[in-house]
């Protein structure tokens, strides 16, 4: 299941945690978060999207 | 004493500054003018683009139980807007926004991530971290429908 953590701290820093999307979906997925907040001080991404990326250069390499 | 300053950061949403003002105790109303000390002093330097004469006009202003002065709001008429206080400790504003206006920027962060995730189709979940590497944060999980 696609999900969104958005980690608030005391300052107002944000970070954001997705976990279920594949490779851009990630990107794609937190772009109206991006925007709409203004600041977003991190970003953490997850393995998923780094398999996918590997998986495809694997296909291409092949 | 006169202290005004910018809350600094980027204010993207009106519905989320009058939830903000609301998680925090306070009350959003429309209004062109907000209290503060009243009277320029020449002791703290003015907020960026603002004259001696705009100081106390705002197009909503804020209010909090117990604090005499209030935080004023300016429409930017960009999509964005403006949140000015006088941050003097007489006016008790920094009891309810925090030093710097910390927990409002807090409190907005919260309400726009929530309003942003209910708009684009999500359900969301608001935990206060109480242990780990983010104790004290606030985690607002934002779950795609199946």
């Amino acid at each position: 299941m696609s999900k969104i953590r958005v980690l608030i701290g005391p300052k107002g820093e944000v970070k954001l945690e997705p976990t279920g999307f594949i490779g851009e979906q990630c990107v794609e997925a937190t772009r109206f978060l991006e925007e709409g907040l203004g600041k977003v001080s991190d970003r953490v991404d997850t393995d998923e999207m780094y398999q996918q990326e590997v998986s495809n250069d694997l296909h291409e390499s092949t | 004493m006169s202290h005004m300053a910018d809350i600094e950061h980027e204010f993207k949403s009106l519905e989320a500054i009058h939830l903000a003002a609301e998680r925090l105790g306070g009350t959003l109303r429309e209004a062109n003018t907000y209290k503060w000390y009243g009277r320029y002093m020449g002791d703290h330097p003015l907020p960026e683009g603002i004259t001696k004469e705009q100081l106390g006009k705002c197009d909503w202003a804020i209010s909090f139980p117990n604090a005499e002065y209030e935080i004023g709001i300016l429409d930017n008429h960009d999509g964005t807007y403006r949140v000015l206080w006088d941050f003097w400790s007489g006016g008790h504003l920094q009891n309810a926004v925090g030093k710097d206006g910390v927990d409002f920027i807090r409190a907005y962060e919260i309400e726009q991530t929530t309003l942003l995730g209910i708009e684009n189709g999500y359900s969301v979940d608001l935990t206060e971290l109480t242990e780990g590497e983010y104790a004290g944060w606030t985690a607002v999980d934002l779950e795609a429908y199946v």
